[in-house]
């Protein structure tokens, strides 16, 4: 009894209403910044903003270290906490009619507004705009303002591989706000990636069919709470059988929201846009077959399309190039490591013994240029081969844009491993009237002769050519989609061949489309391009100074090796 | 010459849509202040935002859980130690930023005024039938944007509310003054909802 009553008079029965506080964010810099954790006890607080390595994350979910990681493995994550999921929410919402300097990087065009509402206003909808209207940024800026609203928490957007890095900084600059996860890398990466927090994930579509044969329980458990799947390139589901096809019903299963993006639905057969239709409407139950008529009538009115011909009033004169990124296939890889090796042993050969020459940096300049130039062959080809990612992804362009009659330029810095190359997969894909080639070891008359059926047969869509060559006094209205696919190893070549792109073809406002290999030579090099940019500006009509633009120092650079200056 | 006028008024009106100008805004940050109650757990936030009411800093409470017991002995102090002493007070000491001014939706926290260094301003929707007084002031937005809106002040602010009432219609005109209260709401449920899954996961 006594010790009740001490327990009684011990006990303060008015509790004391503590009240800690937890400071979210501050504005250093006018934008939001994830401040220090002041509290410990909500979920996950340690982990804000935290940047994980493998290393630190395989110690944190095995409790031991792993084993030595590599440079290259060495990838990136970072976690999200509930305090950084929030961001989001605490933004204004979007209004168009207020400028748009507040919410974008760039004036949005009236046609991409009506893009964005008519996908904020679906919860199924089919972007089927032509290439180069700027898919990606309207579907950028819809998704931002759908996680403004509170109406997505988490989103999945599946790309084709060699569109991840459009999309990654499509999100940066467009979405900033949203914090995204790139899921790829090496299996056991994955692992851990599926499980981290993020407003938005993005993903392959190859990638995503390798997980869901071999990870289907990781998958199970991210498609619970997964409020919208976004399809770029969406005709990639067109065979309902296959495992792609499957595996990206699998993952949107429970989701909410569903937009497929596409520059092709209809041309494709009637299968094809059922299977489509099927991701967007899983309610929908194909029962019998269906014309192409009932087809058309299903898409309709969930599909927005518009030409770029339609909204030319609208676009700027200058479209910045895109960007899109490729791996290279297992042969050229192979390749690539090989001549590298090679070339760098040379390389350091021939430093020795030139050391000492009054020419050295002439002779060493030269030299590097070659290797240069080798390594950027295979990044087109492998030199015994035809096919290549950059290649793939060239057809798949062409078929969209041929199918709705638009003319192209493809420019390429080879003859060999570039118009020859490419030529033949013209040939066998679109036939040999399809397409015109002009490079240097053609004629006058042949040139002139390839320029006039360019511009003049109706069925010859394509003009393949060196860009060095084809820059002499060349016009060629005619087309406004033009593909670069390879880089020069000056930048300010680079440039000025987009200058003149813009200036041939000013009448219809010419998209560029730059291809570039990751983890490469060409990917050096674009790096430098961004570099000098500003430079280039400044020189770009100096054809002197082109040459001096890219240093002996930036040569070494490219391929990996150390400036070593001349003994004196 | 006012046939020309009109003409050109009438097109004005008709462009509406098109991308509104807006006047330079006089700098101001506002201190968002608001909390919420579910059964007996409530939580307070406060968001600052600069005058387009983009947001500045966000700080929410921990959630307060009240046993019947508590609810007795506070009885109606309760509001006044809780919402007011530990929401209201301590929240707006907290901010890093500096505010200049408060908005709330809870008339009572008119009193915190007392011991904040900014004025405190009592926002509600306009009502035409309501009683009018020297504290308060209509708000509206010249576009028919948003609806018109009411605000009082403490009356340590009285000679202010004339130039605050201007402030604020400068930015009602282009931006929802009141919206930024939903922000805190739509923020404060998320994490309650991730906070509850997050226990449940690890029972």
């Amino acid at each position: 009894m006594k010790k009740m009553q001490n327990l009684l008079q011990n006990k303060n029965l008015v509790k004391n209403i503590d009240v800690e506080i937890i400071q979210y964010f501050s504005s250093d810099d006018g934008i939001f910044k994830i401040s220090e954790n002041l509290i410990k006890d909500i979920p996950d607080v340690s982990a804000v903003g935290k940047i994980y390595t493998e290393q630190n994350i395989q110690q944190l979910l095995n409790g031991k270290s792993s084993e030595k990681v590599s440079k290259k493995e060495q990838l990136e994550l970072k976690n999200l906490s509930l305090l950084d999921l929030v961001k989001p929410l605490l933004v204004p919402e979007i209004d168009f009619n207020i400028p748009s300097d507040l919410n974008f990087p760039h004036p949005l065009y009236p046609y991409q507004i009506q893009g964005i509402k008519f996908l904020i206003s679906n919860n199924f909808a089919l972007l089927a705009d032509q290439m180069g209207t700027g898919k990606t940024v309207m579907s950028t800026t819809a998704l931002r303002i759908m996680f403004i609203k509170g109406k997505v928490k988490k989103a999945l957007i599946i790309v084709p591989l060699n569109l991840i890095s459009v999309w990654e900084n499509h999100l940066k600059e467009w979405a900033p706000e949203l914090q995204f996860i790139t899921i790829r890398g090496e299996s056991h990466l994955r692992d851990i990636t599926w499980k981290l927090n993020s407003h938005i994930y993005l993903i392959s579509y190859d990638t995503l069919r390798g997980d869901f044969k071999n990870r289907d329980h990781l998958l199970e458990e991210f498609r619970k709470n997964l409020d919208i799947v976004i399809l770029d390139e969406a005709h990639n589901i067109k065979n309902p059988d296959a495992v792609k096809t499957k595996a990206v019903k699998y993952i949107s299963k429970f989701t909410k929201y569903r937009w497929a993006l596409s520059g092709t639905p209809l041309q494709n057969n009637l299968r094809e846009l059922i299977s489509l239709y099927e991701f967007l409407n899983p309610d929908y139950q194909v029962e019998g077959s269906v014309s192409q008529e009932e087809a058309k009538q299903l898409i309709q009115p969930i599909m927005l399309r518009r030409l770029k011909k339609d909204v030319l009033k609208d676009l700027p004169e200058k479209l910045p190039p895109e960007i899109e990124k490729f791996q290279l296939n297992p042969k050229q890889q192979k390749e690539y490591e090989k001549i590298l090796n090679t070339e760098k042993e040379r390389i350091e050969h021939l430093i020795d013994r030139h050391k000492n020459a009054k020419n050295y940096k002439f002779i060493i300049r030269q030299n590097l240029i070659h290797s240069i130039q080798r390594l950027r062959q295979v990044c087109n080809f492998p030199s015994k081969s035809y096919e290549s990612p950059k290649m793939d992804r060239l057809l798949d362009i062409l078929n969209e844009l041929l199918s709705e009659g638009e003319k192209v330029i493809i420019f390429t810095n080879f003859v060999k491993e570039g118009v020859e190359k490419i030529a033949h997969n013209l040939k066998k894909n679109f036939g040999s009237n399809s397409f015109v080639t002009y490079h240097g070891k053609m004629n006058h008359n042949q040139k002139k002769e390839a320029v006039k059926l360019f511009k003049e047969d109706p069925k010859r869509k394509i003009f393949l050519g060196t860009i060095v060559t084809a820059g002499e006094g060349l016009t060629l209205t005619e087309a406004s989609y033009s593909i670069f696919f390879d880089l020069h190893w000056n930048p300010a070549k680079i440039w000025q061949a987009e200058d003149r792109i813009h200036r041939i073809g000013q009448k219809n406002k010419v998209n560029i489309y730059n291809y570039v290999t990751e983890n490469t030579v060409e990917e050096h090099i674009l790096k430098k391009l961004e570099e000098k940019r500003q430079m280039i500006e400044n020189v770009i009509d100096d054809i002197e100074a082109q040459e001096e633009i890219v240093s002996i120092n930036d040569l070494f650079d490219f391929i990996g090796l150390e400036y070593i200056e001349k003994e004196d | 010459m006012f046939v020309k006028f009109q003409k050109k008024f009438n097109i004005l009106l008709k462009n509406r849509n098109v991308i509104i100008k807006i006047k330079r805004v006089a700098k101001m940050n506002i201190a968002y202040l608001y909390y919420t109650e579910e059964n007996a757990d409530f939580r307070g936030g406060v968001l600052l935002t600069d005058e387009k009411t983009k947001p500045i800093e966000f700080r929410i409470t921990t959630e307060v859980s009240l046993d019947e017991l508590q609810k007795i002995i506070y009885g109606d102090s309760l509001k006044e130690v809780l919402f007011k002493e530990k929401f209201g007070i301590d929240l707006l000491n907290a901010l890093k930023e500096k505010y200049d001014i408060v908005l709330t939706k809870d008339k009572d926290l008119l009193t915190i005024r007392k011991s904040i260094d900014a004025p405190v301003i009592f926002v509600r929707k306009f009502d035409p039938f309501m009683a009018k007084d020297k504290y308060s002031h209509k708000i509206i937005n010249i576009y028919n944007k948003f609806d018109p809106l009411m605000i009082t002040i403490s009356k340590e602010d009285e000679k202010k509310l004339i130039s605050i009432s201007k402030a604020l219609n400068e930015i009602y005109k282009n931006f929802n003054i009141m919206e930024p209260f939903q922000r805190i709401e739509n923020a404060i449920q998320y994490i309650a909802m991730n906070e509850k899954n997050a226990k449940l996961t690890t029972k």
